[in-house]
C-alpha cells in the first residue's frame, strides 16, 4: 500500500516535470520568436530599385561591356582600345583617311549592337 | 521493478527538464551587431578594415534605426552602406548614415530602398549630383547576358585599374531579397568572387569581417547590375 502511495507521488512528480518542461518549451519558443528581429531585409523584397527606363540603359551598357571584351580591335582604317583605368575608349586613325575611318567605325559599332557612339560615353579620337 | 521506474523517471526528466534547457541554448540569439564605437576593428566588430576598405554593417546600432526609404537602415540600407564601404576604400570616411542622408530623397525610393543606378549617374536621365560630389568614376555595367562577366570584373578590379564593383541581385542568397553589395575581387579560373555584404554582419560569421566572403559566382542569380566604381577626385 505504501508502495502504491509512493508510485502515485512519483507519478505526480513526473507529470509535474512534464508540464514544467512543456511550459519551458512554450516560453522559450515564444521568447525566441520575439528575439528574432523584425528589422532587417525581408525575403522576397527588392531593396534595389531600377526603373524600366533605366533597365534599357543597363542593357545598353551591357552591350558596351561586350564590346570591351573584343578590344583592342584593329580595323582597316582605325584602331579601337579601351583603358580600364581611365574608363575611356581610344580611337586612332590616319588623319588622311578620317572619313573612311569614321565610316568603318560606325559599321563596327552597329555590328556590335551599339546604336549610338554616345553609348561609349568617353571616346578619344586621335588622328595621326 | 524499481530499476524500470528509475529508467522511466530519468527518461521523463530528460525530456521534461533538460531538453527544454538544451533547446533554449541552441536557439540562435539576435545576431545583429550590437557593439558601438569607431571604425577601429578592435573596438567595433561591425567595422573591420580589410586593406583600405572598412566593412560597414547596415544593422550597426549607430544607424540601424535611422529612417531610410520609408523604412530604416537595417531593413533598406544596403545601398548607402555599400557606398560607404566603397568610399572608405578611397580614404573618404562617410558613415552609411551620412550617405543615406545624401541619397535622400533623390536616390532613395519609399518602401523599396536605393536607386543605385541613378545615384551612379547612369540612369536614362543621368543625375551626376552624387558622383560629382564625392568624385566617383563609374565604369560599364559588366553583366553580359544577365551574368557577371568575371574577366571584365577582374580587369576592373586590378590594382592598376583601381576599381571596386557595386553589384546588385534581385535574389541574393543571404536574405532571399533584392540586395546591393561590394565585389572586392574576382577570379575567372575558380568562378569565385569576394564580396562585402552589408547585411552579413553577424557575430556568428567572423569570416566575413577580416577579408570578405568568397562566393561562387553561380550562387548569386538574377543580377540587376554590376558597376565598377572608383574615386578619382
Amino acid at each position: 500500500m505504501s508502495n502504491l502511495r509512493l508510485y502515485r507521488y512519483l507519478a505526480l512528480i513526473i507529470i509535474g516535470f512534464i508540464l514544467l518542461g512543456l511550459l519551458f518549451i512554450a516560453l522559450f519558443s515564444k521568447s525566441s520568436s520575439n528575439q528574432t528581429p523584425k528589422e532587417g531585409p525581408q525575403p522576397n523584397k527588392n531593396y534595389s530599385y531600377v526603373s524600366k527606363e533605366d533597365q534599357q540603359v543597363l542593357a545598353q551598357d551591357s552591350k558596351v561591356a561586350q564590346l570591351i571584351k573584343k578590344l583592342p580591335f584593329q580595323g582597316k582604317y582605325f584602331k579601337l582600345e579601351y583603358s580600364f583605368s581611365g574608363n575611356v575608349f581610344i580611337l586612332t586613325f590616319n588623319r588622311n583617311q578620317e572619313v573612311l575611318a569614321n565610316n568603318e567605325f560606325a559599321i563596327f559599332l552597329k555590328d556590335n549592337q551599339i546604336l549610338s557612339e554616345s553609348w561609349l560615353q568617353k571616346l578619344q579620337k586621335i588622328g595621326k | 521493478m524499481s530499476r524500470y521506474l528509475f529508467l522511466i523517471i530519468t527518461f521523463l526528466l530528460f525530456f521534461g527538464v533538460l531538453a527544454p534547457i538544451i533547446h533554449a541554448q541552441t536557439v540562435p540569439s539576435n545576431s545583429f551587431c550590437t557593439n558601438v564605437g569607431g571604425a577601429d576593428p578592435k573596438q567595433n566588430p561591425c567595422a573591420q578594415a580589410a586593406g583600405n576598405l572598412t566593412f560597414y554593417c547596415q544593422h550597426d546600432d549607430r544607424w540601424r534605426k535611422n529612417p531610410y526609404a520609408c523604412e530604416n537602415m537595417s531593413g533598406a540600407g544596403c545601398g548607402p552602406t555599400t557606398m560607404a564601404m566603397v568610399l572608405s576604400a578611397y580614404g573618404m570616411t562617410l558613415t552609411p548614415a551620412q550617405i543615406a542622408e545624401m541619397f535622400t530623397p533623390q536616390f532613395s525610393v519609399c518602401n523599396v530602398g536605393t536607386d543605385m543606378v541613378s545615384a551612379l549617374g547612369k540612369g536614362e536621365k543621368p543625375n551626376r549630383s552624387f558622383i560629382d560630389q564625392v568624385g566617383l568614376e563609374v565604369g560599364k555595367n559588366i553583366l553580359i547576358n544577365g551574368k557577371l562577366d568575371l574577366d571584365l570584373a577582374q580587369e576592373y578590379l586590378r590594382p592598376s585599374s583601381g576599381y571596386l564593383i557595386i553589384g546588385s541581385s534581385i535574389n541574393f542568397p543571404t536574405c532571399g531579397c533584392g540586395h546591393i553589395f561590394v565585389i572586392q575581387a574576382a577570379d575567372p579560373t575558380s568562378n569565385m568572387i569576394k564580396i562585402r555584404d552589408p547585411n552579413n554582419c553577424s557575430i556568428s560569421s567572423p569570416e566575413e569581417r577580416p577579408s570578405g566572403i568568397d562566393y561562387p559566382v553561380s550562387k548569386i542569380t538574377s543580377w540587376l547590375f554590376a558597376y565598377p566604381v572608383k574615386k578619382v577626385k
